[in-house]
């Protein structure tokens, strides 16, 4: 698989929100690291086809994304950064009603949600109104939806917001378990969440790209990730000063 | 191609989602006794349905007509109300993004939702439908049961009004300057067109095309039904909600539908099924980022309040622990008024000065235009909490209520208070204290009702129709409901004290459970 970004802008009025904003992305995890208000959440927003860029092109294998959305649809999963539930539906309906507008066939729909249910640690409040769950819990049912038909490009903006640690080692694992032969882009701006398992990270600020390496060869000559990643962001806002 | 099974995913959650909440249950408690009261007691003192003095006698004829006619009008004016919601769901709550990112198309969508607006409104036609039944029983005015005649008004008259209703819903939810509370205003109004339109003053008959809710295909069998037993009615004198008893019995032996009648019907269908393709059309599919993400964006109501409320966190917090409350009241005054334009205030400018031109007899329409402008204002009290789930942070203030919530409806009385100003002048110098008195009663009155609609539902809808009705009944024809006019202004004032209890009830269960 090739996701390939070339030159992508966005602009919202007098906001500049993504400039120019080029990567070529293979199978595996990227993580997309940028501090509040970067332009990551509008990046996944073009990339989920859920808004269009004002230009440049965003291919999958070849095929323009933007004239043609369809076909990475039904590809696709995403979970933004802030989503909501219907309250007075239970897990398993909720699960079921993106299924069928994924066009996942209805018994292999049924399947699936089970065995992600319990992936999830969600199986035992499967049938209680999600008005009732917790924010790490909806985070999960958030993250089901995402993974209900096998995505083969994965976009995750902020996922473990709301886990507790030992769900947010979870999601990590799961997440390096599917990575082999699809692409996952993990938004996100806690250094700690990508470090173990992108494979590459991009850092971005302002709407640009700041720098796309290896975690290992970014944090080379520095005490941590976090630390080249501030110091990334620093150095840009300094020569944009 | 037309996905149906994704056409039906998006009407059952949908549907689901809002037949399992309180609010659906109390609409159909309300329906149910609403539906009691279409078919009065000989001594009940009211008539719902009148032509001409005559009543038909309740016969399931009469009791099928009556009620689909009933039926059609209220809900295709409170319905549109109750179901104009399903699209904002999805946008608020930003699950719309996930379905974005889905490969449903727009046509697919669009229809999930106009069936389930379809499926909410049908529920509570059927509940009609149901108590049509047990009322003819229980006034047992005629033994004859015949469920056709119950039921094919319904299916014929009732079904397509709903389809219609249903789907003007949606195409105002997916064009974002119909999509707030200006939206409500114009359904209002042209709804009372459409009305105009259809009846004419006339029970005679008028093509399909200017009878959208099939109140004028009922209206002309059953004056044909009566111009045999009497030629002189006439069909200029219809009653719907009358308040007298009807002077004359008469028979209404039931409908011919003809094939004619029969296809006008449907061609209601078929326009509802247009407008959904066309809402599809407009549906921008959540292209534009949720309220919070962009800035700007001055046609946005919502948004427009979510700046208003964070322009208002910092005097509140400042008026709270220097125990200002004459401040308290200006922030939100502030926070009302926030994000207005300039020619809001151009034109609640020119309706003040208008106030001073006519005569006093002319102040209590002059007042009602004045006071159905500042109408988005006051829908938002008692709401903005729940809008913008700021009750985690409101409700742990010092004194939320006896302090926030007084301020919040002084706020709206002191809106009232200078939007009717030039009235408040001018009576006073004309030395009439009955004017003054009635504008008085009147602005403490519509911010009262706001605030209690608003904390009672926790949404501004409420408000707005309650208070378009009001406004038309009252003002607008010079009614009882007339809340400008000094005879009533005692009458009022106890109205407000009312709804101001009932709006402290409310907001003292939700700081209970928040």
């Amino acid at each position: 698989m090739k996701l390939e970004i070339q030159g992508v802008n966005k602009h919202y009025r007098s906001v500049h929100a993504v400039r120019d904003f080029t990567l070529d992305l293979g199978s595996g995890v990227l993580g997309l690291l940028g501090p509040n208000g970067a332009g990551k959440s509008t990046l996944m927003r073009m990339l989920a086809t859920v808004t269009k860029p004002s230009s440049g092109t965003i291919r999958l294998d070849g095929s323009d994304v933007v004239a043609s959305p369809d076909a990475l649809r039904r590809t696709l999963g995403y979970l933004p950064q802030d989503f909501g539930i219907y309250p007075h539906l239970s897990a398993v309906e909720f699960l079921e009603y993106i299924g069928a507008l994924k066009g996942v066939p209805r018994r292999l729909l049924r399947t699936r949600i089970g065995d992600l249910l319990e992936a999830l640690n969600l199986h035992d409040v499967r049938s209680r109104a999600l008005g009732g769950f917790s924010g790490g819990m909806r985070q999960r049912v958030g993250i089901a939806q995402a993974l209900l038909n096998d995505p083969h490009l994965l976009i995750v903006d902020e996922p473990t917001a709301g886990l507790d640690p030992e769900e947010r080692v979870r999601l990590r694992s799961l997440l390096a378990e599917m990575a082999s032969n699809r692409i996952i882009i993990f938004s996100t701006h806690i250094c700690s969440d990508v470090e173990s398992i992108a494979a590459r990270i991009a850092i971005v600020d302002r709407g640009m790209l700041l720098a796309y390496d290896d975690a290992s060869r970014l944090a080379r000559g520095r005490a941590s990730l976090e630390e080249a990643y501030l110091n990334v962001v620093a150095t840009a806002r300094e020569r944009a000063a | 191609m037309i996905d149906l099974r994704a056409i039906a995913a998006v009407a059952r959650a949908d549907f689901h989602e809002r037949t399992r909440r309180y609010q659906y249950l109390a609409a159909i408690v309300v329906t149910i006794v609403a539906g009691t009261l279409l078919l009065p007691g000989r001594n009940a003192g009211y008539e719902t349905f009148l032509i001409d003095g005559y009543r038909g006698i309740y016969n399931s004829a009469w009791t099928g007509a009556t009620f689909a006619l009933l039926a059609a009008l209220l809900l295709s004016l409170l319905g549109f109300y109750n179901v104009k919601s399903a699209v904002a769901r999805d946008r608020d709550t930003h699950t719309g993004e996930i379905v974005a990112a889905t490969p449903v198309s727009r046509f697919d969508y669009a229809m999930g939702k106009a069936s389930s607006n379809f499926g909410v409104l049908g529920s509570m036609a059927a509940v009609l439908f149901l108590v049509a039944i047990v009322m003819q029983f229980v006034r047992g005015e005629s033994a004859a049961f015949d469920l056709r005649q119950i039921a094919f008004p319904f299916v014929l008259v009732v079904a397509p009004a709903l389809a219609l209703t249903a789907s003007v819903a949606l195409l105002f939810e997916v064009l974002p300057w119909l999509r707030g509370g200006f939206g409500n205003v114009v359904y209002f109004f042209g709804w009372i067109a459409a009305l105009v339109w259809t009846f004419d003053g006339r029970a005679l008959g008028v093509p399909w095309w200017r009878d959208p809710l099939g109140g004028n295909l009922i209206l002309r069998q059953v004056w044909s039904s009566l111009t045999a037993i009497d030629p002189h009615a006439k069909p200029s004198s219809i009653e719907i909600g009358a308040g007298e008893a009807a002077r004359r019995l008469f028979v209404f032996h039931g409908f011919a539908w003809s094939g004619a009648d029969v296809a006008g019907r449907l061609a209601w269908l078929v326009v509802s099924l247009a407008l959904v393709a066309l809402a599809a059309l407009l549906f921008d599919r959540f292209a534009k980022p949720a309220r919070s993400a962009v800035r700007g964006t001055r046609g946005d109501l919502a948004f427009r309040w979510r700046i208003a409320a964070e322009r208002w966190s910092r005097p509140l917090t400042d008026c709270v622990f220097r125990g200002n409350f004459g401040a308290l009241v200006l922030a939100e005054l502030r926070l009302l008024l926030g994000g207005l334009s300039f020619w809001w205030y151009l034109v609640a400018a020119g309706l003040f000065a208008a106030q001073f031109a006519v005569d006093t007899k002319t102040q209590s329409l002059v007042v009602g235009l004045a006071w159905i402008w500042p109408m988005l204002q006051w829908s938002q009290l008692g709401t903005r909490e729940s809008v913008f789930a700021t009750e985690q942070l409101i409700y742990p203030t010092v004194h939320p209520i006896r302090r926030q919530f007084v301020a919040q409806w002084l706020a709206g009385v002191v809106l009232a208070l200078a939007t009717a100003g030039g009235s408040l002048i001018h009576l006073t110098l004309a030395g009439n204290h009955s004017g003054v008195e009635g504008i008085v009663a009147g602005a403490f009155f519509v911010p009262t009702l706001a605030l209690a609609c608003g904390s009672l539902s926790g949404t501004t809808r409420l408000f707005e129709i309650v208070y378009l009705l009001l406004w038309y009944a009252g003002p607008m024809n010079r009614t009882t409901f007339d809340f400008t006019q000094g005879a009533y202004a005692p009458g009022y004032a106890i109205a407000s004290c009312i709804l101001f209890a009932a709006a402290l009830a409310a907001r003292r269960v939700r700081l209970a459970i928040a």
